[in-house]
């Protein structure tokens, strides 16, 4: 028996394993994408392949090791300390290509006591189209280099021979070999720092807290979803389409609540995909997990306890677990929106915790070509944040990512130094914001300018043909837009395309403002004169979606509130709303948009 | 003759310190902090600690003074309307940030502020690329009319922060003349000069947080020098900055923000100074107080720099001290949750009404209770009007609310509450090593704070460190620091030119140590006198975090250049586990810091008496309740040995030696623990 002290201070040792994986890894990384952007995560995993540990970086990550690391290292007993296995396989329960994880089996004293394991998006993965997003493959053979579990390291050194296949397969590859070499540290410092949790405890001795912790996790999330109220709970959502049909396609969720235990079950949703708008069930799970992590509360821990109240639904043949071998390069835009299903769905059992729709886009850009500064190929990827959800009490964040996605921006100077762009614009999208009592947050709008040679300008995104939903009478976000030559000769381009730029052209990604939540009339009328003053909402929208009549001044800050006129109009549009709503069917749901 | 007076404002108590070098003698004073004017508490502490003393007025020779009424104007938002004109279309950059939640896993979270409103950042066209060449002119046109309307808007200053201006200045400088033309009465701050560094949003921030900090403390300066004057005291006041050193107030006005976190940075002097008497060349620092632990790094007996801070969420790029703040105290309140689990924290009681013992109305259980539950601490120390009652009240509701729902005896419910706290602690003392590439065992422990000692031997436990050291009267060991810190100023430019040639590096280097003495001289100092340290940051090209090594004085040669290059593998491959010497190195940074030193002090380490042995029943995890030797801080001298069970007892703080370790005085005064 572990007392609960004893349990903690395991608790926090444990976490500190894997931190100080996190931190060799960020801290020997390469690429921005890695050491600045944190598209990483490093998890510890016990004998039994259970998931112990996690480092709370990134949980898209996480969450596909949770689902990668057992399934991939099962039955594997030829493994010997100091080796480890390179895996990317989404048929192995990988995600996509380019998150390429690493696996080291951990012994002490000549017994397997556990694994270390690390995920880092790799900028390139091979494949026709630089940045590792190609968006109109239609067999996962188009998306790059494949490694299906293969054993890359021995002794705590990778293969030669495998390493320099994989380096020649894949753009920058002095980039990726430092990124390579910095997985391996993190495992690494892993293995010393499990070991040295042995030797203070004993084997005996962490088994037994391992199994408390794990005990004590599942209790903890049994003990938040029984506050939930029982029920089935259903959501559903419209994607733009796969990039090669290119038709909207619908993504289900329903949500049981049973007691202490929670299904999420996504049938009803599109069968795959030809093009490459698929995710594995990891991915899908990885998305979901993120979003019910946040809504039981935060401080939960995660590890194996936690999934066990949990059933997990993804039927053969669909978006969320397609056929061998079909892409899956835009996965990570199925399972943003299938986290996002979980708050929507969710959102009339818990009103007061959950969330009004978000950006729901990961946004993936890449950029390739040449640079005539150093007469070098350049390859970057990076995604761009949008609008939150609004909620209960609160406006939706501004320009902030969302759902399992949580990766920092590059900084203009440091891009502009890499690669031979002008970023023109970088800013809020005014009137972007779903209204209402709780405004959505702002979407944002990246202009990138490209000089001396040609360039590709890659898309791997959704969202530009439906908009984040509101909740309670708040109004939904802006839809995305992805343009070229925006200012001058504006051409809207696919959410999935890749565009090919003369020098001085300019590719624009403007993503989605968030959803409102309550109904836009009850907002205080000095929040939405102060987004006024700010530019964030125009004086039209003020008056339309607010009801808010807004007196413009001639000088900075003089704008204000024609209270009579505001009272006025928004009687009109209640009693508008009014004939309106006798003379079409009521809508159902909480959800609006 | 000299006396030097050091005074450190916190938020609850103004800590006070006397060093008179004619005898030697080291006087310390509590006083309240008094927030509505903190220079009032700060002149009334240094009444007290004259008094007590008995020194005057005119024979104080150094005074210095470390401050958070900077801190507390941004951590409370209490900043002036300031405007912004930076590049057309990146008005947001400041607003939109790094792009990232605060939380991961919390949809009620909030962004940091963004400092400034929309409505008063302005875009205006003309840039620079990345090697600083203008691309296209400054529109000055558009500059009159975003300064005309900021000034009508009614802002308190302007700051100005443009791409690559780190790098060429030429259309911030226009932009600060077209703002003294226009707008007369406007102050204007130019991010080249106030952070002259790569990555636009960190330098914007830094700029417009320094404004605002200047706004907010150039008063308090001006009032307190007053008040220092009236009461006779004709050393000039000096004021701690992050970097560890101190510098004059003129300074500090102008460099507002480097006070921001300067009470950190006292103490990371005061416990590098202890580290290094004791013995030990490396050492993590940690002051535990009653809401916040700060955790210091000493390397090679210097203290551990950075500049890349953080404070409300809000990156800060000021030279200063490496000191992480940790949000676990003696007030962390213990709780146990929905599955059954002890936790200790986030939650604090803080100083008010702080934890139970303190007799001032707390209610919680809390890590500071325990240590009374356990007998370790007198509950006397709190000088609350009912010592015995209050620990009687916090035995009651740790057996009430951690002990029956854990099935546990109250004092192993207790214990387990330090355990949890110390293991904590222990994880923060890993990470902050292990960034630095650095195993905690090579480095010895040293705490001070009301709270560090007693955790202490547990927390080097639990992180594998071997050695704690106590240092003499932990509990104001801050403001010791004060009297320690060194005259500093820092200047650093970013670096134009190509790779590491002499000829530029040199130019740029003598331009920064121009910089440095005229600065050292416009405080009055002898800039012959100072020490000049130059340091560079490296990289490889291609890479984009730098590493800083420092370059020899002299000339500025191939050879000089080249020890910084072999420098710079050198670390590279200790961080990073590898080096790449055939790849080219480039230089971003280049710095130059001036120090004149402060002398050491040299209190007497024999013991001066104090209360002869008393005995307490104080609980242990082997063994539990034991009789135990209490002494007197006072009554131990240099080669005491000082076995464990021991409660040493010093004024305002607290020090345990459990039953297995084995204590011994230094020359130094310091206990050294080992086990």
């Amino acid at each position: 028996m572990v007392d609960s002290g004893e349990l903690e201070i395991f608790r926090h040792a444990l976490t500190s394993v894997v931190e100080e994986m996190g931190v060799t890894l960020q801290r020997t990384a390469y690429s921005t994408n890695i050491k600045i952007r944190r598209d990483h995560t490093c998890a510890l995993f016990d004998a039994d392949l259970r998931h112990v540990a996690q480092h709370d970086v990134a949980p898209q990550h996480v969450g596909s090791l949770v689902s990668v690391v057992p399934r991939v290292m099962r039955g594997r007993t030829e493994l010997e300390p100091g080796d480890g296995v390179l895996v990317n396989d989404p048929y192995e329960g990988a995600v996509h290509l380019p998150d390429v994880m690493l696996i080291s089996p951990l012994f002490v004293d000549e017994e397997l006591v556990g694994y270390a394991a690390n995920s880092a998006h790799h900028v390139d993965i091979g494949g026709p189209t630089p940045g590792g997003i190609p968006n109109d493959s239609t067999a996962l053979y188009g998306e790059g280099l494949i490694l299906p579990g293969v054993k890359a390291v021995r002794e705590w050194d990778y293969d030669d021979e495998l390493l320099e296949l994989v380096l020649r397969n894949v753009r920058e590859p002095a980039m990726r070999r430092g990124d390579f070499r910095a997985q391996l540290g993190a495992n690494r410092i892993g293995e010393r720092r499990y070991a040295d949790l042995h030797e203070r405890h004993g084997a005996e001795a962490v088994r037994e807290r391992l199994d408390a912790l794990l005990d004590y996790t599942e209790r903890r999330v049994r003990a938040a979803i029984g506050e939930l109220p029982d029920g089935t709970f259903a959501a559903t959502d419209t994607m733009d389409g796969d990039g090669v049909e290119d038709e909207p396609v619908e993504i289900a969720l329903a949500i049981t609540v049973d007691g202490d235990e929670m299904t999420l079950d996504f049938t009803g949703t599109a069968e795959e995909n030809e093009g490459p708008l698929n995710c594995t069930p990891a991915m899908a799970f990885a998305g979901a997990m993120a979003h019910v992590m946040a809504l039981l509360g935060g401080e939960l821990p995660k590890n194996d306890g936690f999934y066990r109240p949990f059933e997990f639904v993804t039927p053969a043949g669909t978006m969320v677990n397609p056929s061998r071998d079909r892409p899956v390069a835009a996965g990570w835009e199925v399972a943003m929106r299938a986290g996002e299903l979980v708050t929507k769905a969710m959102a009339e059992a818990v009103p007061e915790r959950t969330i009004a729709g978000t950006k729901g886009v990961v946004a993936n850009v890449a950029y390739g070509g040449h640079d005539p500064r150093d007469d070098e190929p350049y390859v970057f990827y990076e995604t761009v944040a949008g609008g939150y959800g609004a909620r209960a009490t609160k406006d939706g964040m501004d320009a902030v990512q969302a759902g399992f996605q949580n990766t920092a921006n590059s900084p203009i100077e440091e891009l502009e130094t890499e690669l031979p762009v002008y970023v023109r614009r970088y800013e809020l999208i005014e009137d972007s914001a779903g209204a209402g009592r709780q405004r959505g947050g702002l979407g944002v709008r990246r202009d990138v300018e490209f000089y001396g040679e040609r360039a590709t300008f890659s898309l791997l995104a959704d969202r530009a043909t439906t908009r984040p939903w509101g909740l309670f009478g708040g109004r939904p976000g802006s839809a995305a837009r992805y343009l070229v030559n925006p200012e001058t000769d504006p051409v809207e381009v696919g959410s999935k395309s890749t565009t090919t730029l003369a020098p001085g052209e300019v590719g624009s990604v403007q993503t989605p403002g968030g959803g409102g939540y309550g109904d836009p009339l009850e907002r205080d009328p000095g929040a939405v004169l102060a987004d006024v003053r700010d530019g964030k909402v125009s004086v039209e929208a003020a008056a339309e979606e607010y009801g808010v009549v807004v007196e413009v001044g001639d000088a900075d800050g003089a704008a204000t509130v024609d209270e009579d006129a505001t009272d006025l109009r928004r009687d009109a549009i209640r009693e508008r709303r009014g004939r309106e709503s006798s003379a079409a069917p009521d809508g159902t749901g909480a959800a609006d948009g | 003759m000299t006396v030097r007076v050091g005074v450190d404002t916190g938020g609850t108590f103004t800590d006070v310190v006397c060093y008179d070098a004619s005898t030697g003698e080291v006087h310390t004073a509590k006083t309240p902090s008094t927030p509505s004017a903190f220079d009032r508490g700060v002149l009334a502490g240094m009444e007290a600690v004259l008094d007590r003393a008995g020194v005057a007025p005119d024979e104080v020779t150094f005074l210095s003074h470390g401050t958070t009424v900077g801190t507390n104007a941004v951590l409370e938002g209490d900043l002036p309307s300031l405007g912004l004109v930076t590049n057309a279309g990146l008005r947001d950059v400041l607003e939109i940030g790094d792009q990232t939640r605060p939380e991961l896993y919390d949809l009620q979270c909030e962004k940091p502020p963004h400092l400034i409103p929309r409505r008063h950042r302005k875009g205006v066209p003309g840039r620079l690329d990345s090697a600083g060449e203008e691309v296209e002119p400054l529109d000055e046109d558009a500059v009159r009319t975003a300064v005309r309307e900021l000034a009508d808007a009614g802002v308190e200053a302007v700051v100005v922060s443009m791409l690559f201006a780190h790098l060429n200045d030429a259309h911030e400088r226009r932009v600060e003349a077209i703002v003294e033309a226009e707008a007369p009465d406007l102050a204007c701050a130019r991010s080249s000069a106030v952070d002259p560094e790569p990555r636009e949003y960190e330098r914007t921030v830094t700029t417009v947080l320094n404004e605002a900090v200047k706004t907010r403390t150039a008063a308090y300066f001006a009032r307190l020098q007053e008040g220092v004057a009236a009461r006779g005291i004709t050393a000039p006041l000096y004021v701690m900055h992050a970097g560890g050193g101190v510098f004059g107030v003129e300074e500090a006005i102008r460099h507002a923000l480097r006070t921001v976190l300067s009470g950190p940075a006292a103490g990371a002097v005061a416990a590098r100074d202890a580290a290094v008497r004791a013995g030990f060349e490396r050492a993590i620092g940690l002051d535990m107080g009653g809401t916040s632990a700060d955790v210091s790094l000493v390397e090679e007996g210097e203290v551990v720099r950075t500049t890349e801070g953080e404070i409300a969420g809000l990156p800060l790029s000021v030279p200063h001290l490496d000191v992480n703040t940790v949000g676990a105290g003696g007030g962390s309140v213990a709780w146990v949750d929905a599955g059954g689990g002890l936790r200790v924290g986030p939650d604090s009681a803080g100083a008010d009404p702080g934890p139970i013992c303190y007799d001032r109305g707390g209610d919680r259980p809390t890590v500071t209770d325990a240590q009374v539950v356990l007998g370790r601490v007198d509950p006397a120390a709190f000088r609350g009007d009912d010592p015995t009652g209050a620990a009687e009240r916090a035995r009651e509701t740790f057996e009430r609310e951690l002990a029956d729902p854990l099935g546990e005896s109250v004092e192993a419910a207790a214990l387990a509450v330090l355990r949890v706290a110390d293991a904590k602690m222990a994880r923060e003392l890993r990470r902050v090593t292990v960034e630095r590439g650095r195993d905690p065992a090579e480095f010895a422990l040293v705490a001070f704070g009301g709270a560090g000692p007693l955790h202490a031997p547990d927390v080097a436990d639990h992180a594998d460190v071997g050695a704690v050291v106590v240092p003499r009267s932990p509990g104001v060991l801050s403001a010791r620091g004060l009297l320690l810190a060194d005259i500093r100023m820092d200047e650093s430019a970013a670096y134009r030119g190509d790779g590491l040639a002499p000829g530029p590096v040199g130019d740029q280097f003598g331009a920064l140590e121009a910089a440095v003495r005229d600065r050292l001289r416009e405080g009055g100092f002898e800039a012959g006198a100072a020490e000049l340290e130059r340091t560079v940051d490296l990289r490889y090209r291609g890479q984009s975090y730098e590493l800083r090594v420092p370059v020899d004085p002299g000339p500025v040669d191939d050879a000089a250049l080249e020890a910084a290059r072999e420098r710079f593998h050198g670390r590279h491959a200790r961080l990073y586990g590898h080096a790449m010497p055939d790849e080219p190195v480039e230089a971003v940074t280049l710095r130059v810091a001036g120090t004149i030193a402060t002398p050491d002090i040299d209190p007497p380490a024999a013991a001066e008496g104090g209360s002869s042995r008393r005995e307490r029943e104080v609980y242990f995890q082997a063994g539990g309740w034991r009789s135990t030797p209490v002494v007197d801080r006072d009554a131990l001298g240099p080669g005491d040995a000082v076995d464990g069970p021991t409660v040493v007892e010093d004024a305002g703080s607290t020090a345990l030696v459990p039953p297995d370790a084995a204590g011994r005085v230094a020359e130094s005064g310091a206990i050294v623990l080992e086990r």
